[in-house]
């Protein structure tokens, strides 16, 4: 089976395609550069022996290539699901950011995601099975000075995959929806966290762990679920005045 | 940690620490996994790439030296289905070698570590168990990507750009960024490897036997470092040969680091137990018919035996390792002996093999013996080294500048035959010396 994985070439997205290609899965990873993700497709070929395939996409801009995405799938196994790993974010994303940083933000973390899952979903139906799994944070917990757009964005993302999950409940088109803590990719890379950075190749190995189940939203690492239910009951007369 | 407005944080301040656990260095630390991080405006700061931060010399970083660490960049990019391979440079030698298995191929020069990455073996010319008849890694190396900020992604091979390819074959990473390279590699003539070990009770017999040993795939040698007067040279001498059985996937190990390396706060080799150590590796290597070992057991020994190093502590380990021409060599050995006795030392091993390199760069070149000492730091040590620096230049032998965390600049200038021409290359190739090191600036390149 094939699956199309989101921001393929780097961090958690290249992790999983590692991991489903070495499952021998074949793939198809979009990424915003052709250097990156024709490297990670060379290289899973080379050693797992699957066919994998490299689309250019800005998940920033307006409108996005279906066409080439359907171009790179086509000669490929049915597509079986949609790992949504992409995500950015900008150490400037506070209140008043510019319309164009605002904009990429909350497109290539909300935005263009919702509309991949809403082109490729007929598909997923028709098949009779499938797979959609997006990728929240924790930083959308609690909207705070930090982060604004990205959480917001993450947090929309949430809203949108319990939706889907509620729409697609009476079919076999599973829909989960991971909320992760830090991971140690470059996202995290520079940052003083408060917890340790988990792996990401230990989380690409639970995504496929648990693909065939119905999980609806999880967190990975697991403890952050409480350490979420703690932060969202702290009175707000203490949480102006905590900086994370 | 520097955030500049719009941009993530893509670097952040990290202590690095030399293998050998003597250089220090906390300094501005860039760990990219996309191309568009390589080319990223670091404006005029010095830089250097890293790779798994496998050397004893402080090659990988520096202060104020903006480490560019290259282990996302492991992919294999092209395999022509005969025997050349074309790989990122963060590509460990252990990927390599697990995608050669199954191919019938092995990495014809494996140093001795298997996390050591296909950059840092080309900046080092690292050579493995048989330099004299496999050469240096980067005989086998057919070309590679190298980026420099003036002047972008360049594809270079020996006949494209032989001058600069030279200068990086051995260069330390200080013509620019090694991103890629082609690979040759060599038929694996089997699965595993039967090693046999036999005793010596000197370095002339050692050095004999290894001579008469055209018929095994390597040969080398092991003396106890804490042997004086007539047992100097007391050891083992190690030949092996592959047999034809199936190759067996690597078995998982746990990685050892240069922090990891140097965790203890204490030194647990001294006196006492360099001795009872060094007697009973004698004893078990040479106890029994030969040994039968894996592929990796056999290129690897320190990847599940990591003891030796460990027990050298926070403080680290010193090695020299340097070449001697064949008709210096008992003279040197003689001048050792009497340096070790009078200076008491605490060796814990000597190691030879025979040796050939031919780069025209930082690496060791020419043919000989190839000599390497460990010790433990002690007071003993510093006087130890001084005098071995004199004994390098007295005999014409060539230091290993990867080695040698302390190499002074006026040994290197003497002692490497290369020095004066690479040092002209570089500074015509990159005349603002972007790339530098702690190793760079130490030598004076």
């Amino acid at each position: 089976m094939t699956y199309l994985i989101v921001g393929g070439s780097s961090g958690l997205g290249r992790a999983l395609a590692e991991v489903f290609a070495c499952a021998g899965h074949s793939l198809v990873l979009l990424s915003s550069d052709e250097r990156d993700s024709r490297a990670v497709a060379a290289d899973l070929a080379l050693r797992h022996g699957v066919q994998v395939r490299a689309v250019t996409c800005d998940l920033a801009a307006a409108t996005l290539d279906y066409g080439a995405i359907e171009d790179a799938l086509s000669g490929l196994p049915g597509l079986e699901g949609l790992l949504l790993a992409a995500g950015a974010n900008r150490s400037d994303d506070e209140p008043g950011l510019s319309d164009q940083a605002f904009e990429a933000i909350t497109r290539v973390n909300h935005g263009s995601i919702c509309r991949l899952v809403n082109h490729f979903l007929p598909t997923l139906t028709a098949a009779g099975s499938g797979l959609l799994v997006g990728f929240g944070s924790i930083a959308a917990a609690r909207g705070r000075s930090r982060n604004v757009a990205y959480s917001a964005a993450k947090r929309a993302l949430e809203s949108y995959f319990e939706s889907l999950r509620h729409a697609l409940a009476g079919s076999r088109v599973r829909v989960q929806f991971y909320v992760l803590g830090y991971l140690d990719t470059n996202l995290a890379f520079g940052q003083r966290t408060p917890l340790p950075p988990a792996s990401p190749r230990r989380c690409a190995e639970r995504v496929f762990l648990q693909r065939e189940r119905d999980i609806g939203r999880t967190y990975y690492p697991g403890y952050w679920r409480l350490v979420v239910f703690v932060l969202r009951r702290v009175p707000w007369f203490l949480y102006r005045r905590m900086s994370f | 940690m520097n955030k500049s407005r719009g941009q993530l944080p893509l670097l952040q301040t990290t202590r690095f620490v030399s293998f050998d656990g003597l250089v220090t260095a906390a300094t501005r630390h860039q760990r990219p996994d996309r191309y568009r991080h390589l080319d990223i405006d670091l404006g005029g700061a010095p830089r250097v790439a890293r790779g798994g931060g496998y050397s004893y010399a402080a090659a990988s970083f520096g202060s104020d030296v903006v480490v560019q660490e290259m282990v996302s960049f492991n992919r294999l990019l092209d395999y022509d289905g005969g025997v050349r391979v074309r790989a990122e440079a963060g590509t460990t030698l252990l990927q390599l070698m697990e995608f050669g298995r199954s191919r019938g191929l092995q990495v014809p020069v494996l140093p001795g570590y298997p996390l050591i990455t296909l950059g840092g073996c080309i900046a080092a010319d690292v050579h493995g168990k048989n330099p004299a008849r496999d050469g240096t890694f980067c005989d086998w190396v057919e070309a590679l990507t190298l980026y420099h900020p003036t002047r972008g992604f360049m594809t270079i091979d020996r006949a494209s750009e032989p001058a600069l390819l030279a200068a990086t074959c051995g260069g330390f990473g200080m013509t620019g960024l090694i991103v890629d390279a082609t690979l040759t590699m060599a038929a694996l003539p089997g699965g595993h490897v039967q090693v046999e070990a036999s005793a010596v009770t000197s370095f002339a017999e050692a050095l004999r036997r290894v001579d008469d040993s055209s018929d095994h795939d390597f040969a080398y040698t092991w003396h106890d470092g804490c042997a004086r007067e007539r047992h100097f040279g007391r050891g083992v001498v190690f030949r092996g040969r592959w047999t034809d059985e199936p190759s067996t996937p690597v078995l998982p190990f746990k990685a050892m680091t240069a922090a990891s390396r140097g965790r203890s706060p204490v030194a647990l080799w001294n006196r006492w137990t360099v001795p009872a150590a060094n007697a009973a590796f004698a004893i078990g290597s040479t106890w029994g018919a030969p040994k039968r070992r894996s592929a990796f057991d056999a290129a690897f020994p320190f990847a599940r035996q990591t003891v030796y190093h460990r027990f050298f502590g926070r403080r680290g380990l010193a090695e020299v390792q340097v070449l001697v021409g064949r008709a210096e060599l008992a003279g040197f050995l003689e001048r050792l002996r009497e340096l070790v006795q009078r200076t008491n030392a605490l060796v814990t091993m000597i190691s030879t093999k025979p040796f050939r390199g031919r780069q025209v760069s930082l690496s060791l070149s020419g043919s000989g013996v190839l000599i390497a000492i460990d010790l433990v730091r002690t007071p003993a040590c510093h006087p130890f080294l001084e005098a071995f620096d004199a004994l390098v230049i007295d005999t014409g032998a060539q230091p290993n500048v990867a080695k040698d965390s302390r190499l002074p600049q006026a040994v290197a200038t003497r002692a490497l035959p290369n020095y004066r021409a690479f040092r002209e290359r570089i500074c015509e190739f990159d005349p603002d010396r972007l790339y530098q090191s702690e190793l760079s600036r130490r030598l004076a390149l």
